[in-house]
């Protein structure tokens, strides 16, 4: 799929999401309220065409609080690019969704 | 941050666990730490923030059960899975070596197809139900006694079972005949269906096509006639005319009005173009005034025994014969017995196929071997191929299951081009199914490729790949490393030679199996061929007639009888005519007790029964029957002549053992009861086919008993079959409505009366062949792989003064030893095999020595001849490009 080709409205609003600064896929179905059964598959998509890359969180901070390393997803440059073409389309996809909070802690890269 | 409370089972993590075993294999670690870590991170967070309460629990449930969306988007991935790996290089392989993977395929492809078309009428004919609701509650009803084996049931009893019986949801009888349907067009000879207006109730056959069946009342005697076309009839005589119902037709001058058509769906055992009421008198039954036997039906009440309903059918039996008046005919000793109708139509069949299914499972075992042997020669070749993998880390399971997925491949292949020649097999099969071929199921099966066919072809496919390609797997995944990438790839271990040896007697010792099974039946067939009739049967046209009740009166018939052999006799090239009312190869029509005048039987024996036939005088002639002693009838023995008979010298013998039979006078029931004097003995004649005992047999003079079915018998001069138009002419002229039928000679029925002994020849026979035909390649393939791993060895051989004899010799004696002993294996199994075939031989024992001896001999040639070639190969090899050939 080319980064030209449009996007579905929930791969935009998930972009979006991505760009605002929401990067796990928990916090994406917080913010833009779509159920996980709709959000993964998106992510695996979006990752799979390239518009989107993923990694694993630093282990030190698993470690910490017991638990696995957390996936985070971010935008490729492709990924940009789509979501400047997708918001021209759904003009108000910039105002739907926040910029992040304090929900969110703990984004430390890896 | 408190640390979670791992103590009780979370159902949103277990949930992750669960959905995980769908994921990938490969990607299955990282989508669960994904999911695990967000879901605990939450479940972290949740309890920081003093909301970890069942609202939000319910949430990461709700959460985790996402995943299962996720789990199955990742499905798609499984195309880069190692299996997908594994079936694209194993298509890559079998494409790049084109030969070897068509001839493999074209193994299996037979093996497969010959099972599957075989399995399709085991299918049709013995594993699915019969084609009528609750089939397994029909049954066949019939009636025995001390001296009776098994007749259809008395019309009484039926009258009374059907009235009184509580075991049974209903009963029905039926009985076929022939009618001459007349009225538009020409007059046909139609098959006629005598049945009770419960047959199609109880085989569930509601509604009809169009009308309705008979109702109780029509099926009474003196009711007005009513009738049912068959669909056929419907659509070919009557074009499908949708208003037939209401109208008359014209059965045997009778006229009948037509109350319904059959469903195109009906299928029965008898074949029926036309059913009338059976319209039974049940007082004339209770006094025994007339006998009536038909073949009878019953439908079990749901959940009752076969032996329940037979006690109930035999008390009511005894209750009614006591309650008979003393008459002619009494059934005190009479009881009835069930057989699931199924098991009645199959009759005998279940055995030929079963022996049939037997042997195209060696087929495919044979196949099986073969493949095995092409592949582990190919392995040969692939040894340094599978040695770099394991170097480079292959793990011994990972090359077994890529070698098991080319053999899944293959088999998937040859599975595919089985089941089209199983699909045109079948069609095959389907038209050759006829009841001379396999009984009375032929009329109820259809014999057609369905689920339960296509499944047992995917079952067999699957089987045959793992079989074939198991032992080349595992021998295969062990691959001496150093020694293969040494030596090039042409080395060969002792055990993959012993195995491929193992292979190829294996090969041989089925063959010989299906070979001997072939070959008794081919004898058993040649010795049927031999059995004297006792007539001549070449040149010899026959027809059959069946006169209308305006024929009653008996001058009626004789007079058209003598117009007839009149027109007849004067056909050019007719050298005799004769007439009987007994044509061989069909059922009697009349038989009855034949008792010598003033002689009494002691008491409990037999009165002597035999067949009666009404003949002309030039019927012996025109038969070939020869005269033993006295004389022929003449056209002198008419009416008004003192009756007179003819008898079979079995019959002479049977009454008159001692005596001269010439001159005795006899009482024959059928001859009227009078005194009638024996004028002459005649030979013997098999009526009832080949394979049956010698008849009994009494012949009438037609001018003293004329009957209203006959036959016409011409001996001809030139082929029999010139003379059918001219037949139909003669008779024409006589009685334009009066169709012949079944014109066809005196061999075409011969032939027809061992169709099912000459089907299961063509058969086996053609399995022989073709188990012959794998097994001579077999071994080629295996001697010739022998003589290319060899060729250095021969060439030093030659170098030190071998000659070409001396090469050919050394691999001739190497592959006649494995056949031998091949040969030797399968003459001991189908020793203990082949009893299985009694039933199915005719004058061979299953052990017949001839068939064996003759059966290893054969094999044992071919196989000489597919040693040969390899051989001789080597032997013209040239020493020196030998010794270079690394």
């Amino acid at each position: 799929m080319s980064p030209k080709a449009y996007l579905s409205y929930s791969a935009a609003v998930i972009l979006q999401a991505l760009s605002n600064g929401y990067q796990y896929g928990f916090d994406i179905m917080d913010i833009t309220g779509l159920p996980s059964g709709t959000v993964y598959p998106a992510l695996r998509r979006l990752e799979q065409t390239g518009l989107i890359d993923s990694k694993w969180e630093r282990a030190g901070i698993a470690q910490r609080e017991q638990r696995p390393p957390r996936k985070y997803y971010e935008l490729t440059p492709d990924g940009k690019d789509a979501l400047a073409e997708a918001v021209k389309r759904y003009r108000l996809l910039e105002a739907v969704l926040p910029h992040p909070s304090k929900v969110t802690p703990s984004r430390e890269r890896g | 941050m408190a640390a979670p409370n791992k103590s009780h089972l979370k159902l949103h993590l277990w949930l992750i666990s669960v959905l995980g075993v769908i994921v990938p294999r490969r990607l299955r670690a990282d989508w669960r730490q994904e999911w695990e870590a967000e879901l605990r991170k939450r479940e972290l967070l949740l309890a920081d923030w003093d909301r970890l309460n069942f609202t939000t629990k319910l949430d990461l449930v709700r959460r985790s059960l996402g995943a299962f969306w996720d789990a199955l988007w990742l499905q798609q991935l499984r195309l880069e899975d190692e299996m997908f790996q594994d079936l694209r290089y194993g298509v890559r392989m079998l494409l790049k070596h084109p030969g070897f993977t068509s001839i493999a395929i074209l193994t299996l492809a037979l093996g497969v197809g010959a099972n599957t078309s075989i399995f399709s009428v085991v299918n049709a004919l013995i594993l699915r139900p019969l084609p009528y609701p609750d089939a397994e509650r029909l049954m066949w009803v019939e009636e025995v006694s001390k001296t009776n084996p098994g007749t259809p049931a008395y019309g009484g009893h039926f009258l009374d079972w059907q009235q009184h019986s509580q075991s049974l949801d209903g009963i029905a009888q039926f009985e076929g005949g022939i009618r001459t349907l007349s009225g538009a067009g020409e007059p046909d000879r139609v098959d006629v269906g005598t049945i009770s207006a419960s047959l199609l109730p109880i085989l569930g056959v509601q509604p009809l096509q169009l009308g309705r069946n008979f109702s109780p009342e029509e099926d009474k005697r003196g009711a007005a006639r009513v009738a049912i076309l068959s669909d056929n009839l419907w659509r070919d005589r009557y074009n499908g005319d949708r208003d037939i119902v209401g109208k008359a037709i014209t059965l045997n001058d009778e006229v009948f009005t037509v109350v319904g058509v059959l469903p195109e769906t009906f299928r029965f055992s008898s074949h029926f173009d036309v059913c009338v009421p059976l319209a039974l008198d049940p007082q004339q039954e209770l006094t025994g005034e007339s006998r009536s036997y038909q073949s009878t039906i019953a439908r079990l009440k749901p959940g009752l025994t076969i032996e329940q309903a037979r006690l109930e059918l035999d008390s009511l039996l005894q209750r009614y014969e006591s309650t008979r008046p003393d008459g002619k005919w009494r059934f005190d000793d009479s009881r009835t017995r069930l057989v699931p109708l199924h098991e009645h139509l199959l009759g005998d069949t279940s055995r030929p196929l079963l022996v049939l299914l037997g042997a195209v499972g060696l087929i495919l075992l044979i196949a099986c071997a073969n493949v095995a042997n092409l592949l582990l020669a190919r392995a040969v070749t692939r040894q340094k191929e599978l040695a770099i993998r394991t170097a480079l880390g292959a793990s011994r399971l990972r090359l077994v299951r890529q070698m098991l997925t080319e053999c899944l491949l293959l088999a998937v292949g040859g599975g595919a081009a089985g089941l089209l020649l199983a699909s045109w097999l079948t069609t095959l099969l389907g038209t050759l199914n006829s009841t001379a071929t396999i009984g009375e199921m032929a009329g109820v099966a259809a014999i057609t490729i369905d689920l339960r066919v296509l499944g047992f072809t995917l079952l067999i496919t699957l089987l045959t790949g793992l079989l074939f390609g198991l032992l080349p797997a595992i021998r295969l995944s062990r691959p001496d490393v150093n020694v293969a990438l040494k030596e090039g790839g042409h080395a060969q271990g002792l055990h993959g030679r012993r195995l491929r040896g193992a292979l190829m007697v294996s090969e041989v010792a089925l063959a010989i199996l299906l070979l001997v099974g072939a070959g008794l039946l081919i004898r058993s067939f040649v010795k049927l061929l031999d059995v004297d009739p006792g007539y001549r049967a070449d040149n010899l046209l026959t027809a059959r007639l069946q006169l209308p009740p305006r024929y009653s009166e008996q001058f009626r018939r004789v007079q058209f009888y003598e117009q007839t052999l009149q027109r007849l006799e004067a056909l050019p090239g007719v050298q005799a005519v004769g007439i009987t009312s007994h044509l061989p190869l069909t059922n009697y029509n009349l038989g009855g007790n034949v008792r010598v005048e003033g002689r009494v039987k002691p008491e409990g024996e037999q009165e002597t029964s035999a067949p009666i036939a009404s003949v002309n005088p030039d019927y012996f002639r025109a038969m070939g029957i020869g005269l033993r002693a006295g004389r022929v009838f003449t056209d002198l023995d008419g009416k008004g002549a003192p009756s007179v008979a003819v008898l079979s010298e079995a019959l002479a013998r049977e009454l008159f053992p001692d005596d001269d039979p010439l001159g005795k006078r006899l009482v024959i029931a059928a001859a009227g009861g009078e005194s009638t004097t024996v004028i002459g003995v005649v030979q013997d004649i098999r009526h009832q086919g080949l394979d049956q005992k010698i008849d009994l047999a009494c012949y009438l003079s037609f001018r003293q008993t004329p009957r209203p079915g006959v036959a016409l018998l011409l001996r001809t001069g030139g082929d029999p079959r010139s003379l059918t138009t001219a037949v139909r002419a003669a008779v024409r002229e006589v009685d334009p409505a009066l169709p012949v039928f079944q014109i066809m000679t005196m061999n075409e029925r011969l032939s027809n009366s061992v169709g099912a002994r000459r089907f299961n020849l063509m058969l086996l026979g053609a399995f022989a062949g073709l188990a012959l035909l794998l097994a001579g390649v077999g071994v080629y393939g295996v001697i010739s792989y022998v003589v290319t791993g060899r060729t250095h060895e021969i060439g030093i051989r030659m170098a030190l003064g071998a000659q070409s004899s001396d090469v050919l010799g050394l691999f001739i004696r190497q592959g006649m030893t494995l056949v031998l002993l091949g040969v030797g294996l399968g003459l001991f199994g189908a020793f203990a095999l082949t009893r299985v075939m009694t039933g199915l031989l005719f004058a061979v024992g299953a052990k017949d020595p001839v068939t064996f001896a003759a059966v290893a001999v054969l094999l044992s040639l071919i196989a000489l001849l597919a040693c040969y070639i390899p051989a001789r190969r080597a032997a013209r090899v040239d020493p020196l490009i030998a010794l270079r050939h690394e």
